[in-house]
């Protein structure tokens, strides 16, 4: 049932009604995220490689399996937005790991393990990625339309302005994650020398995806501009810095900690992190407005 | 949750299920007990050996000496706790029923757990063994290992419901866990009647007939349960269907296909074939009569929820044919199985996990319906307007 604690708002602040489909698509994607998340992850810790294609090492399966997980709390936060701007932080993200993921795998389709041959387990998880990242991507697509058709209300001013110092620091780190991101998924066989560990042309487009949809959340959470509108993607980022630092710890054998990538890692994994955290400290020190 | 119908034969069915769970327990228990110590009492071997015969019940477990020795610890495990669970599963059913909440909640942890740790078990099992080894060989394996699968899921899945208070829905998902997890007494009852059918054949031949139907039984039971359980005229924010006549059609007509693919692979495998199919067409047919039946009946009586649960789980079945006929290919390909033993996998584990794909929609059905209300509501509750900044 509706209740103020939906939104902390008990008047709204204009934009576009939240869609039911843009919410049930963000729990629909956490529960499959939890369920396959899991499964990914406990490979890259156990150092077994579980995943849709063949890699020469289980870490890059275990962060994508991290990522799935950490980001889960934050979809289901979507669902308490009421209105699109509350929620599409989180959401472009939402789309741009769905849609990249399918033309990853797509792209990559001869080195799939349902191409390549291998266990059974492996073959069947394989064509089960395929055939849900493609629907979920048919869904995404039409949720996002049917949003769009909602009638928007012109936005009122910002409740919670970042402060002003944290917008250079966003600002660098969107950047990162956003550049290192769109390299691996453009020209893999480059920018796959500044991962820290072996990567193969579809580890490093994956790892791509992952990292493109942390730097569009990052930078949209800056255009934003009000820590109000951008719960889910304050939930969502510690837990991604926590999920891939869990998995980064257990191998850390496997990665080069101390070349300049691996430094580069820690920051902007600890940059998730502090980001989400100061920004939810923020939040909850700012009185909400009244009617 | 709506409280049980009064009908007898409802109080007579659910006295039945909790007595033959209550009864398995300590068979369950016991099972492994002459593998780990030669001699040592079995209660399961002893009731079949007298239902059927000694031979019958010796001949299967000298072949189970070899694949049980290599997993005898994970498969105490899981035996022991599956004789638990055959426990708790009526505890949970009844403390549900009798609004028992907090009985429910405490035992519903102790529940879970006792699920992940059993299939743990299992998992190590199927995973040392290779499926040729597997109890009548390699469909048998399959067929585990999709069970486990969806114990895992569905329980998980209920789990998330319960958290997430959606009651309808966590009652579905685990009702269709302890289905899964009913397959283990239903099918030792069945090498027990089966051979009273089907004389002369060894429990591996019984086995392979009773794996034909064994998915698709437990998951009709869960959703006979499920509709018994829930008597609402309508879900919240449900409204038309996901199910329109066109989209029925569609999905028996190739399930039409599919089927007649089936039937002619079995008609041209002797008698053995004919064997299988009627296992496996008797539990199908009679699965859909009374799924079309039901829905017809729910549609005149204006129970539109109702209504719309049979349609989805009718989608299911008719579409589970197709989904057999598909698997049956990477069985082939990745597993080297004959075409007859991966048809046959492919078989036995269409129902089971189209009925799982069924449950799945259903609750997405329920979760749409209740965002779509909640939405509503809270537009309006909260008429639109700009809000003042904070200072």
């Amino acid at each position: 049932m509706a209740d103020e604690t939906t939104t902390g708002l008990s008047t709204d602040f204009g934009g576009r009604e939240l869609t039911p489909g843009v919410a049930m698509l963000a729990a629909t994607v956490a529960v499959i995220s939890i369920v396959v998340g899991a499964l990914l992850a406990a490979g890259g810790l156990t150092g077994h490689v579980f995943g849709a294609w063949k890699s020469p090492e289980a870490l890059s399966s275990g962060l994508v399996g991290a990522a799935m997980l950490g980001v889960s709390p934050g979809l289901f936060a979507i669902g308490q937005a009421h209105v699109w701007e509350e929620a599409r932080t989180l959401v472009y993200p939402l789309a741009v790991v769905i849609l990249g993921l399918l033309a990853v795998s797509l792209l990559n389709a001869p080195k799939l393990q349902v191409a390549e041959g291998g266990g059974l387990l492996l073959v069947l998880f394989s064509l089960g990625w395929v055939a849900v990242l493609g629907v979920l991507a048919v869904c995404a697509v039409v949720c996002l339309f049917l949003q769009y058709l909602r009638p928007r209300v012109p936005l009122g001013d910002r409740i919670v302005p970042l402060p002003g110092w944290s917008k250079p620091l966003l600002a660098v780190l969107g950047s990162a994650w956003f550049g290192i991101g769109s390299g691996l998924l453009v020209i893999p066989q480059f920018w796959a020398g500044f991962v820290p560990w072996s990567v193969n042309r579809p580890d490093a487009q994956a790892l791509g995806v992952w990292a493109l949809a942390l730097g569009v959340g990052i930078l949209g959470a800056l255009a934003e501009d009000d820590l109000s509108r951008v719960r889910p993607a304050l939930l969502a980022l510690p837990g991604v810095a926590i999920a891939l630092s869990i998995v980064l710890g257990v191998r850390a054998s496997e990665v080069g900690w101390t070349s300049g990538p691996g430094l580069s890692l820690i920051a902007m994994v600890g940059g998730l992190f502090a980001a989400g955290v100061i920004g939810r400290w923020y939040l909850s020190r700012r009185p909400m407005p009244q009617p | 949750m709506n409280r049980p119908g009064r009908p007898a034969w409802r109080r007579a069915a659910a006295i039945a299920v909790v007595a033959a769970c209550v009864g398995y327990a300590p068979i369950a228990m016991t099972e492994l007990w002459p593998y780990a110590h030669p001699g040592a009492p079995a209660l399961g071997e002893w009731l079949l050996s007298h239902v059927v015969s000694p031979r019958y019940v010796a001949e299967a477990a000298a072949t189970r000496i070899g694949p049980y020795g290599r997993s005898l610890l994970p498969m105490i495990v899981h035996s022991v706790l599956g004789g638990v669970l055959m426990v708790l599963g009526p505890i949970q059913l009844l403390s549900a029923v009798r609004r028992r909440t907090r009985l429910h909640r405490a035992m519903g942890v102790v529940f879970a757990l006792t699920v992940y740790a059993s299939m743990v078990g299992a998992a190590l099992y199927l995973g040392r063994t290779a499926p040729r080894d597997a109890f009548s060989g390699p469909a048998f394996w399959i067929v585990l290992a999709t069970i486990l699968a969806g114990t895992v899921l569905s329980v998980t899945f209920g789990i998330f419901a319960a958290v997430g208070r959606f009651p309808d829905l966590h009652q579905r998902w685990m009702l269709l866990c302890y289905g899964f997890l009913m397959t283990a007494p239903l099918l030792r009852i069945e090498w027990g009647v089966l051979p009273w059918l089907f004389p002369g054949l060894s429990m591996a031949d019984i086995n392979r007939l009773a794996i034909m139907h064994l998915g698709s039984v437990v998951a009709f039971g869960a959703l006979a349960v499920s509709r018994t359980i829930d008597g609402r005229v309508t879900a919240s924010g449900v409204v038309g269907t996901w199910v329109p006549m066109p989209v029925l059609a569609v999905a028996h007509l190739a399930g039409g296909f599919a089927l007649v693919w089936i039937i002619r692979s079995y008609l041209g495998w002797g008698a053995d074939g004919l064997r299988l199919l009627v296992a496996y067409l008797v539990p199908y047919i009679a699965t859909y009569v009374i799924m079309v039946v039901a829905a017809r009946r729910a549609g005149r009586a204006g129970r539109i929820w109702a209504r719309e649960e049979w349609r989805l789980h009718l989608a299911g079945l008719c579409l589970a044919p197709v989904l057999s006929a598909c698997a049956a290919l990477p069985f082939e390909r990745y597993m080297g199985l004959d075409a007859r033993t991966a048809l046959s996998a492919g078989v036995a584990i269409g129902c089971g996990v189209m009925a799982f794909a069924a449950t799945a929609v259903v609750s997405l059905r329920i979760m749409y319906g209740r965002e779509l209300t909640k939405r509503r509501t809270l537009t309006a509750r909260h008429p639109r307007r700009v809000a003042a900044p904070v200072a």
